[in-house]
């Protein structure tokens, strides 16, 4: 691991993730705001002549200001294993994900970190803006404000950098998001609301069936995974409890319009299944 | 001349003579930037203004090359002229300026330029300079894909805020100037950053102010923000400076997450990212309405809802109503059937498939895309008609900057050849070799071809069944 990101000290990785680096670096003098660490997250590789369009992507982003999304910092370009990456800070002390969960995390913790994540989302969509990489990735557990706190246990989540697909980038990078939360209607041009609403469904799906919508589907090589993406819209829903099985069936509707409206909507169903688990 | 001139590597030409300096991108005709370079060689204390007079001049009698992207640098009546022409861009140490819309022209007058940075419209910001850096521009035309425009170390003894001669050098008349002994061409090493300044700056007319510390705020030889970085803030840097007067101050306000950041704080002595860096903390953006909800086809534009702009084809409706292609059986945005003979109708062209490149990057094909090392520079992607896919070539192979298309018509998908040197390939599904396009030549993309430029690759994957 690198020890530095721009003028960032790196103290340690929140996550060893190969596509999204999470990192705990030091907060440079410069910026203010005393020593408490903070979060980056190593978005790319990305081409330096796509630059523009990934701050045209993150400006807006950080904008949006919600107790859901990451305090951000900056944004930036950075050499990264020997590649240009676009890199994001955020005073967010993130201690991990739902990638790989704390062995302690229950069951309605969790639901309620995506709960949470969802929210972030639903901020964003109602300022004009999709996520477009909500995975379990994406969904950041928040530690409890010192640097230490990654020792007591997350207590809350926040929705971490978005994809910077806006258009003017691709829409998944070398497995951000992972295809299997990738909405095929995503790919079909279509995205939207609804799209990130697929992907929170995917998202509770294999948080509780520890697989992604469509079984299978990680073990194929990338062209026949998107080929069977384009071509299989619906997804093979694995076995759920009661309380969240309507409402992963629904966010995981082939047509949009089945499914639930917001992401605002996705979260107070998720809360509600969290407190009856 | 004070000003120290950097030359950045790459296509196109930079020339500097005396007080003006200009760049020609590599899409500027031979004709063009050899009259780029005579006119680079008028001097006078106006010489900023009365070229980008003349080029005005022209212009409104109509733009002979539109794409060609220029840029000048010259003293002017108020402050430094600076003319943008095409798509270019320009840092102005406060701000990215860009001919609106781009391509187009702008001409304006910039009261503090250091460090000033011409570049092609949407590239990345240069590095930081370094010490040594031997791209320093004297007089004369070399090549080079832009340029930064620093201003020379002054010995804070030496500082004044007091007006100068206009037309000294290529910093703007009344700004601080450098003292005697640095009239001359800065030898190298000792440059500080970009931004860098020494205490005691004065201002330039209708420049932004700067107070003691100075923009940048910089220690001598410290480093500040590079091109596009964060800024000094107000409060750090001495009174009157408000160096991003678009954005509002700090994170007042700001709710939750946003909350627990502090105001935006000093950054005096500090050093900043290299490779650029943007301030998210202040960051903002128009207001946007929300996102549309979905909702079900209405009868008399099915898909309207998600595909308002796109051109219209000839296809089918499920159950629901939903437009597919007329070769599916089953919806591919429900999964209910299509009715067997189903009349054919109109409706916008959903996608028509996804470009899968070999750097593992998903591209869906909702509208046209410009593949090449600098795609952006293409107008039908200035314009937000195409999508840009920047790659860099491989070893040994050559990536033009604009080099290949991937368009719809109707329900298929073509690769177009865009001129590129290094020939644009094609390898049908299934089958071996490469057959390279001949220029602007076009070849209908199947599920499963593939696509080379510059020793890249990517996968056509279709969104219909063949």
């Amino acid at each position: 691991m690198a020890s530095q990101v721009a003028d960032y000290e790196i103290t340690s990785s929140v996550l060893e993730d190969r596509t999204v680096p999470c990192l705990r670096a030091r907060r440079p003098q410069r910026l203010g705001g005393g020593d408490a660490p903070v979060t980056i997250w190593v978005l790319g590789p990305l081409a330096r002549t796509s630059w523009a369009a990934a701050r045209a992507r993150l400006e807006p982003v950080a904008a949006v200001r919600d107790e859901h999304l990451p305090a951000w910092l900056e944004a930036g370009v950075a050499e990264w294993a020997q590649r240009p990456v676009v890199w994001v800070s955020a005073a967010t002390a993130v201690a991990g994900n739902l990638a790989s969960p704390p062995p302690g995390l229950d069951m309605p913790a969790r639901l309620r970190a995506i709960a949470s994540a969802a929210r972030g989302a639903h901020a964003l969509h109602e300022h004009g803006q999709a996520h477009e990489a909500i995975c379990p990735q994406s969904v950041a557990l928040v530690a409890n404000g010192s640097s230490s706190a990654a020792d007591e246990g997350p207590v809350s989540a926040v929705l971490s950098p978005p994809s910077l697909a806006n258009g003017q980038a691709p829409l998944a990078q070398v497995g951000y998001p992972p295809l299997g939360y990738i909405d095929p209607q995503l790919l079909r041009g279509e995205g939207g609301r609804w799209s990130d609403i697929w992907a929170l469904g995917a998202t509770v799906h294999q948080a509780v069936t520890g697989s992604v919508p469509f079984p299978g589907l990680d073990e194929l090589p990338v062209v026949q995974a998107l080929s069977r993406l384009l071509s299989v819209p619906a997804p093979t829903l694995g076995d759920m409890p009661d309380p969240v099985s309507a409402v992963v069936s629904e966010c995981l509707a082939v047509d949009p319009a089945d499914r639930p409206s917001t992401a605002s909507e996705v979260a107070e169903r998720l809360d509600a299944a969290a407190s009856k688990w | 001349m004070a000003d120290k001139l950097e030359v950045l590597p790459g296509p196109g030409l930079v020339a500097r003579f005396g007080d003006v300096a200009v760049w020609a991108g590599p899409q500027c005709s031979s004709a063009l930037q050899a009259h780029l370079v005579s006119e680079a060689q008028k001097q006078g204390p106006y010489a900023g203004d009365q070229l980008a007079s003349s080029f005005i001049a022209v212009l409104q009698r109509g733009d002979p090359e539109p794409q060609a992207p220029f840029a000048i640098v010259g003293p002017g009546a108020n402050g430094l002229a600076l003319f943008l022409h095409g798509p270019v861009q320009a840092w102005d140490s406060g701000r990215w300026l860009a001919p609106q819309p781009v391509p187009g022209w702008m001409a304006t007058s910039i009261g503090r330029p250091w460090p000033l940075i011409i570049l092609p419209y949407g590239a990345a910001p240069p590095p930081q300079s370094q010490q040594g850096n031997p791209f320093d521009l004297v007089s004369g035309a070399v090549p080079g894909s832009g340029f930064v425009l620093l201003r020379p170390p002054t010995p804070p003894a030496q500082a004044s805020g007091g007006p100068q001669a206009i037309g000294s050098s290529l910093s703007p008349p009344g700004g601080a100037q450098p003292g005697p002994g640095a009239g001359g061409p800065m030898p190298f090493g000792g440059q500080p950053g970009y931004g860098a300044q020494p205490a005691g700056i004065g201002t330039g007319p209708g420049g932004i102010g700067t107070g003691p510390g100075g923009i940048g705020a910089g220690q001598a030889g410290g480093t500040a923000p590079g091109p596009g970085g964060p800024e000094p803030m107000p409060g750090s840097a001495g009174p009157g400076q408000s160096i991003r007067a678009a954005a509002p101050v700090a994170n007042a306000g700001a709710v939750g997450g946003g909350a627990a950041e502090p105001g935006i704080a000093g950054t005096a002595g500090g050093s900043a990212p290299g490779g650029g860096a943007i301030d998210l903390r202040s960051a903002f953006a128009a207001l946007q309405p929300p996102l549309p909800v979905a909702s079900k086809p209405v009868a008399s534009s099915p898909a309207a809802a998600f595909t308002p702009e796109r051109p219209e084809v000839q296809g089918v409706r499920c159950e629901l109503g939903h437009f597919n292609h007329p070769r599916v059986t089953t919806c591919m945005r429900c999964g209910r059937p299509v009715p067997p003979g189903s009349p054919p109708v109109s409706g916008p062209r959903p996608a028509a498939g996804v470009l899968l490149a070999d750097d593992g990057s998903i591209w869906a094909l909702g509208r046209p895309c410009i593949i090449g090392a600098e795609p952006t520079s293409a107008a039908e992607v200035q314009a937000g008609a195409a999508q840009p896919i920047a790659m860099r070539s491989a070893e040994n192979h050559a990536m033009a900057p604009v080099h290949a298309e991937v368009q719809a018509k109707g329900w298929s998908a073509y690769l177009v050849d865009r001129g590129a040197d290094g020939g644009t390939f094609f390898q049908g599904h299934g089958t071996q070799g490469w057959a390279q396009l001949g220029r602007n030549e076009q070849r209908e993309l199947t599920d499963g071809s593939h696509i080379s430029c510059g020793g890249r690759v990517l996968t056509y994957l279709s969104a219909w069944p063949a």
